[in-house]
């Protein structure tokens, strides 16, 4: 309907002889406050009004220090005057004070047609609420003889400020309101930052107050702290739209074609709980932070098993608390029962203000021996805040008979993990390997026969290498004093050249034998002393021998036998077979006893 | 007489197929089969009285070793089956299903995990090691004789040869002498359900440590029924019962 006004009055407008076009020049802003002065309990309502354009954009509301702000929509008024056509568009905002003090709103822009305009500073006063007399007292209804009665209210209160920590606080918000809604209220739950919290069901009634009806809606948490100290309860808000019935009716008339009624943001106060932590004596070992009232129940899924097929244990804990936070009963271990991991289901319900339910915790096991067993009991310590004291619950003993097992399939999933038609692979039980089905042929432990065979192979490389490495000194010490090593060859270059002299004993030319053998006795002299075989002369030889202590008698066998075969290499003689092979055993002889004694 | 010799005869041939068939009934095979179905049908204890009966006879046998460890594990009894784990593995260190055996059945124990330097180290067998380090000392030793007999062949392919095959036969050597050391050495595992380590050799000695069984440890002397062990992981040694531990290596 109001869209159809204003494009029937546009329509007009253009219609006319001349429409009348705002001008920038026409543009001002103005802004301003219900109160200057409010107290940290109120909200400030806060108008910015455009005025001289038809078409005007929002206005960019800046950050307002110490302030939360909230837009509440607008309102928008168009004349016509002698064909001209000027708007008015106001913008409603809600400021929430966050402190107490002197504040400033500071100066709030608009952009049109390459202009910008702002709006002077406001300066805004908060007082404290506790320097006020108190609005809202903490009880749901009646409304304090003193609180001012509205249209619509919130009002927020807990049962308890003080508890233990994981003690349940049941938290109540009230939304009580006798006026007509415009359009559906929007709620913000409050921040519970550092509460567990649970929703119980909201109710709806109808009440009175100084004699006026409202009807309230209650939105109720159960909140359980999760850490000691003073915690804080946020507030919750709603956003309405509601009827205003203190207007004037000529502007009611027109409220019915360009506004939508009267915008409110209602809080509630923050609420704080002190929060101790749990006492120290008589915690139980075993207890795992668990409050409430409880019970323990234990059963199993079978009396009776096979040895190898799975059964389920179940310890369920029933009753009022924080259900999440209930930890895992403990069960003594089983001995020769393979457990798995335990899995926990939760079921939780509210009844009233109070939230109740249950975890059950089931465990799967596998007996490996056949055997009548005990299970349990299970144990479970709480602390109960009603009596302020730890109490230790213990489940019945369960018996359980494992009747010998037979081997077939693998054990089925015993904990339902994991889905058999899965394409991973699901390890489900892991059991030793089978038996080998032969015998393996015998081996003994300590091999020292192959130890004896290494050690063999490890030394015959050592003696390979220790020999050419003394080849290789040998050859180095020869290159280093070529005359030693001449001297040291000699006899047995000596004994060579007479085996080749041995090679003519047969020889038809016994000059050849005898030239063969001068040449080893007289090559083997030279070698000795370290002189050229061609032209040594038996005088020299002899002297040197002298000098190198040889015996006479060895000298003398020399001379006789160089002679002998000089003899022989200048003048052909007789000799039979067996004088030269006497001959042949003298030099050797000779060469040999000289080796022995030359120094 | 044709009559008498007959008979004999007939006694003798009779005697023969009486000890086949004892023979046949005791033999490693058949008695693995009896030992199996006990096994399958879980009489466990049956099972290991028959695996038992052959240790005597079938000394390092690695199969025979590893069904024991199986029927001990069965039973409940994880210090045993680990012991004769070990033993099979000792003979059959690269068998998939001792090694598998092994390492579950020592799954839980506390202080027997082996980080993965140990499982390097302890891969390779010392005899197979001590051989490649046989070879590699062939290969330089060969070669450097070749160059110290003929010089000329010297080369720096021959001298890069001889000192990388000599690097390798010092770490193959070292390694392998380790492993046969370490192998050599009095280790022992606890077959009692937990063994407590007591400070001295006698009961009056208070307990210092506890250790589960199925734990490997080092036998360090013997006195009057008392044995000191040293546990190599925790660095904690102490005296515990004679029959608390047994040794690993049988013969």
């Amino acid at each position: 309907m109001k869209r159809f006004l204003l494009c029937l009055l546009t329509a007009i407008a253009f219609a006319g002889a001349r429409p009348s076009v705002a001008r920038a020049d026409d543009l001002s802003i103005e802004a301003s406050v219900a109160k200057s002065e409010i107290t940290m309990d109120e909200q400030l309502l806060l108008f910015v009004t455009v005025k001289g354009s038809a078409n005007v954009t929002t206005p960019k509301l800046p950050t307002i220090p110490n302030f939360d702000s909230y837009s509440t929509g607008r309102s928008q008024s168009v004349s016509i005057v002698n064909g001209s056509m000027s708007s008015s568009v106001t913008f409603n905002y809600v400021l929430m004070p966050k402190a107490a003090g002197r504040f400033t709103i500071p100066p709030i822009e608009i952009s049109q047609g390459g202009q910008t305009l702002a709006t002077h500073p406001i300066n805004i006063e908060v007082t404290s609420a506790s320097a006020q007399p108190p609005q809202t007292p903490h009880r749901p209804s009646p409304i304090g003889a003193n609180e001012s009665i509205e249209g619509v209210m919130i009002r927020a209160h807990v049962n308890k400020r003080q508890v233990v920590v994981q003690e349940p606080v049941i938290l109540t918000i009230q939304f009580l309101r006798r006026v007509r809604f415009l359009s559906r209220p929007s709620y913000a739950p409050p921040d519970t930052t550092g509460w567990m919290t649970y929703d119980l069901q909201p109710i709806e009634y109808t009440t009175t107050i100084q004699g006026m009806g409202f009807s309230v809606t209650e939105f109720k948490y159960e909140l359980f702290p999760t850490a000691p100290g003073r915690l804080t309860i946020g507030p919750a808000t709603i956003e309405c739209s509601v009827e205003n019935f203190q207007a004037d009716p000529f502007d009611v008339f027109f409220q019915n074609f360009f506004q939508s009624g009267q915008s409110k943001t209602l809080k509630t106060k923050a609420i704080t709980v002190e929060v101790a932590p749990l006492p120290e004596s008589g915690k139980p070992g075993g207890f795992s932070g668990s409050v409430g009232q409880y019970a323990l129940s234990a059963n199993l899924d079978k009396s009776t098993v096979k040895a190898g097929d799975p059964i389920t244990l179940t310890l369920e804990v029933k009753g009022e608390g924080n259900i999440k936070t209930i930890g895992e009963p403990s069960i003594p271990p089983i001995p020769s029962f393979r457990r798995y991991e335990t899995i926990s289901s939760l079921n939780t319900q509210s009844q009233g203000n109070r939230i109740s339910g249950s975890k059950a915790f089931k465990t799967a096991f596998v007996p490996e021996d056949p055997g009548t067993f005990s299970i349990g009991p299970a144990r479970f310590d709480y602390f109960d805040p009603i009596e302020r004291r730890y109490i230790s619950l213990k489940s019945k003993t369960l018996t359980l008979t494992v009747t010998p097992g037979t081997t077939g399939p693998p054990v089925a999933n015993p904990a339902g993990m994991g889905s058999a038609q899965s394409e991973e692979v699901h390890i489900l039980k892991e059991d030793i390997r089978y038996l080998k089905p032969a015998p393996s042929p015998a081996r003994p432990f300590n091999q020292k026969l192959d130890l004896l065979a290494l050690g063999a192979f490890n030394l015959l490389p050592l003696l390979l290498l220790a020999g050419s490495g003394g080849f290789r000194l040998s050859k180095e010490r020869d290159l280093k004093n070529p005359e030693g090593a001449r001297s040291r060859k000699a006899l047995t270059q000596a004994r060579e050249r007479l085996k080749k002299a041995r090679q003519h004993l047969q020889d038809s030319d016994p000059n050849l034998y005898l030239r063969t053998v001068s040449s080893a006795v007289a090559g083997y002299v030279a070698d000795k002393l370290g002189v050229s075989k061609t032209g040594l002369a038996l005088d020299d030889a002899a002297r040197e021998l002298e000098g190198r202590r040889v015996d006479q008698k060895n000298i003398q066998g020399l001379r006789e036998l160089w002679e002998i075969a000089d003899r022989g290499r200048f003048a052909p003689i007789a000799m039979t077979n067996t004088e030269r092979q006497a001959l042949y055993q003298r030099a050797l002889s000779l060469i040999t006893q000289i080796e022995e004694q030359i120094r | 007489m044709n009559r008498k010799i007959g008979r004999i005869l007939i006694v003798l041939m009779a005697a023969l197929a009486f000890q086949a068939t004892v023979r046949a009934q005791t033999s490693p095979a058949s008695l693995f089969e009896d030992a199996a179905k006990a096994y399958q049908s879980s009489q466990y204890l049956k099972a290991r009285e028959i695996y038992e009966s052959m240790l005597t006879e079938r000394r390092g046998d690695a199969a025979l070793y590893y069904n024991l460890g199986n029927t001990y594990f069965r039973l409940g009894d994880r210090g045993h089956a680990i012991l004769w784990y070990e033993r099979a593995s000792m003979l059959e260190p690269h068998d998939n299903d001792i090694q598998y055996n092994l390492s579950l059945a020592k799954a839980d124990i506390k202080g027997a995990e082996e980080d993965i330097w140990d499982k390097i180290l302890a891969y390779p067998e010392a005899h197979g090691l001590l051989w490649i380090s046989t070879v590699l000392l062939w290969m330089w030793t060969g070669t450097l004789s070749l160059t110290w007999i003929r010089p000329r062949l010297s080369s720096r392919r021959f001298k890069r040869g001889i000192a990388i095959s000599f690097a390798l036969w010092i770490v193959a050597a070292g390694w392998g002498n380790w492993r046969l050391w370490n192998e050599s050495r009095p280790w022992s595992i606890i077959v009692a359900p937990e063994a407590q380590i007591k400070s001295g050799p006698s009961d009056d000695f208070p307990v210092g440590a506890t250790a589960p069984a199925g734990l490997r440890v080092l036998v360090l002397e013997e006195r009057d029924g008392w044995t000191l062990v040293g546990l190599t992981n925790a660095g904690i040694k102490g005296w515990v019962p004679k029959g608390t531990v047994e040794r690993l290596e049988m013969f």
